[in-house]
């Protein structure tokens, strides 16, 4: 069967509650007569000045959206600002961005001009001249200088959408040139030739070969990837998510044969206005995601979560977070060679602007760069929790379905003659 | 019984031949819903797979005595690890009345499954490091017992997996009742002496125990396609032994962990 990028779909409730509390994308439904996001979005968006002439010179970093709107004739092309010969990578690398600003991040995805252009994903079986270009743009490992003409002068529509981050003015691209011949890894020039490979397959060969998750994501997005007659442009939001699970899938296949971790260890870590705490148990391999968006003082946590065996269906209750924050603690267990049960806590505060389900992967990642807290029983690690959730942790537990399960399911081990294990 | 002799003139460890590989494909699908790795022993008798899952709350003990086979030669005990989904896949390939040749390749290590039918393919997989501890069985004395048939378990749980995702089964030696509860919503299934799908229970003393459904309905629905008739044992908070009845002279026997609710 070929890759399913469907699958991978923001979920109408994703959606609900990731967009801004207030107008949920609707503009000024809170009743005041400016937005204050746009109009902090506007103010840093000094950058629409040079922005008259139709067509802009640049250095993409590299970096491309494809939408989901209209799907399957979708909008796709390069981002691109109006700077050339910098060094933009920054703007679209959020592993990177961990450590800045909320206004530096908006600063840099704002000063990307999208170039877009109505294209059926199909198309990507055999891409046109303009389709080769933005591939290509992909395809390089370090920002390329690209010339964009457009049929107008670039607006700023900012959206804000569950997944990715946003970015600045766009229009559509009549025309699009490299002013340079980019230079492209070896890895992913053999992937992106090789038309007999399969997509999942092309994938795990780039994340071997150390290729970074950001470009890969990319390049599934453009429709780099997969056997001739299934290539098809997928929705960057739709494949973000998709690559977040398929590595996760390919590290858990790994660790199942690890020993299990012998403590309760917590991690955790806050950034932009995202809290997120990670507790370790003593088990084999389980995962359960939630996530509170602390609005009001009754909130209640989503969850989805998954037993030894992974999940067979699409965690619809958190989609992009629930796989954006289980790949990182796949990742640690992988480096770690150990096994473990794992829930993850997401808070997120009113002030929260959505750029992206990267800060869930990310935040994620710093949190266990640290040193962990470990504990001896499943009390005391629940007490620490206690004291770095902002929402009771009974709210948590009622939800939780992992830690039921951790009480009360007996193993089989505990039942073998004393010869045994 | 024909023996290949290799150059050396020493004999293989093992040479396998089963005329319809339906039993052997059906069989190893029960086996992998648990495992998907698993040390098959190859000795004079038959063939033995014994392991628990990779998070030890169920087991599988699973036999095939060597009468199954229609060609059977080992004279020691070989041990042979595999990956049971690809195994699966190999076997797949096999139509109905097709035969199906096992032996090992002793110098690349190799196993080889021969598939004879309108044409004869050959595949190589390759053999994984087997454990070498013997997996015990657990040590439990169970006080009911309960026959019935394997499809009437399996649309039973198939009802209570309606509700929540535990199921707690109980007897008093004249019924067999499941019973599950959710947030909102609980069912209860009983099946009496006499009905269909219940064909004996008995019980030195009330039992009951909760197991999760996530493991339970996954057992039967993998065991359905191997067996008509499943005896259940339990006891009060024990493990539950699920012994599914087979067509062939082996056995296909699950263990399962109870839950233990703490309030």
């Amino acid at each position: 069967m070929p890759f399913q990028e469907k699958l991978f779909r923001v979920t109408r409730q994703e959606r609900s509650r990731s967009l801004c509390f207030l107008c949920h994308g609707y503009r000024r439904l809170c009743g005041k007569s400016i937005c204050p996001i746009i109009t902090k979005a506007k103010t840093l968006m000094n950058l629409e000045k040079g922005l008259s002439k139709e067509n802009i010179f640049g250095s993409s970093p590299p970096a491309v959206f494809v939408g989901s709107w209209n799907y399957p004739k979708v909008n796709a092309g390069p981002l691109v600002p109006p700077l050339p010969t910098v060094d933009s990578s920054i703007m679209d690398a959020p592993e990177m961005w961990i450590d800045k600003t909320m206004d530096e991040i908006l600063g840099y995805r704002f000063s990307l001009v999208r170039g877009k252009r109505f294209i059926d994903v199909k198309d990507a079986r055999a891409p046109n001249r303009l389709l080769s270009t933005f591939q290509e743009i992909v395809m390089a490992s370090k920002p390329v200088d690209a010339e964009l003409w457009f049929n107008k002068r670039p607006k700023l529509n900012i959206v804000f959408t569950p997944r990715e981050p946003p970015s600045g003015p766009s229009a559509s691209v009549i025309r699009a040139v490299l002013a340079e011949n980019p230079k492209v890894p070896k890895p992913i020039e053999k992937v992106v030739s090789d038309t007999d490979l399969k997509a999942v397959d092309g994938i795990k060969t780039l994340y071997e070969a150390k290729i970074s998750q950001r470009q890969i994501t990319r390049m599934l997005s453009i429709g780099l990837l997969g056997t001739i007659r299934y290539k098809r442009l997928v929705p960057t939001e739709w494949s973000i998510t998709a690559i977040d699970d398929i590595l996760g899938k390919k590290i858990l296949n790994e660790i199942l044969g690890y020993p299990w971790i012998n403590e309760f260890m917590i991690f955790g870590h806050m950034a932009f206005s995202n809290n997120v705490q990670i507790l370790l148990l003593p088990s084999s391999w389980m995962f359960e995601a939630q996530e509170a968006w602390l609005t009001s003082a009754d909130s209640i946590p989503s969850i989805d979560y998954e037993l030894v065996w992974g999940r067979k269906t699409y965690a619809s209750n958190l989609a992009g977070a629930y796989y954006a924050s289980r790949l990182p603690v796949l990742e640690y267990l992988q480096s770690i060679r150990r096994q473990a049960g794992v829930l993850v806590f997401m808070e997120v505060y009113p002030d929260w602007i959505p750029i992206g389900v990267w800060r869930f992967r990310e935040i994620c990642r710093e949190a266990l760069r640290k040193e962990p807290l470990k504990f001896s029983s499943l009390e005391e690690g629940l007490n620490e929790l206690r004291k770095r959730l902002k929402l009771p942790l009974k709210k948590w537990l009622y939800n939780s379905r992992i830690i039921p399960w951790f009480k009360e399911q007996r193993k089989m081990t505990s039942f073998l003659g004393q010869n045994t294990m | 019984m024909k023996y290949r002799h290799k150059k050396n003139g020493e004999l293989d460890l093992f040479k396998i031949r089963m005329s319809d590989a339906k039993l052997l494909r059906d069989a190893v699908t029960a086996i992998s819903t648990l495992i998907d790795e698993g040390t098959f022993v190859i000795g004079p008798d038959g063939i033995k797979l014994r392991a628990m899952d990779p998070s030890r709350v169920a087991m599988v003990d699973f036999a095939m005595q060597k009468t199954t086979f229609d060609e059977y030669a080992s004279d020691q005990e070989t041990k042979i690890c595999l990956n049971l989904g690809e195994l699966l896949k190999l076997l797949k390939r096999a139509g109905k009345d097709e035969a199906v040749e096992l032996y090992l390749d002793e110098g690349t290590g190799q196993f080889v499954i021969t598939i004879r039918g309108k044409y004869i393919r050959t595949f190589r997989m390759p053999t994984l490091e087997a454990s070498e501890e013997e997996q015990g069985l657990p040590k439990i004395t169970f006080n009911a017992k309960v026959t019935l048939t394997t499809d009437g378990l399996r649309q039973s749980l198939e009802d209570v997996a309606l509700v929540s995702d535990h199921v707690r089964i109980e007897t008093d030696g004249e019924k067999l009742a499941m019973n599950a509860k959710g947030d909102i919503m609980g069912a209860n299934i009983e099946l009496k002496k006499g009905s269909d799908a219940l064909l004996s229970v008995e019980a030195t003393e009330p039992s009951k125990s909760t197991f999760p459904l996530s493991y339970l309905s996954e057992i039967v629905k993998a065991a359905v396609a191997t067996s008509d008739i499943v005896t259940l044992e339990f006891s009060n908070d024990m493990p539950i032994r699920l012994d599914f009845k087979q067509t062939y002279d082996g056995t296909l026997v699950y263990y399962l962990a109870p839950r233990i609710e703490v309030e």
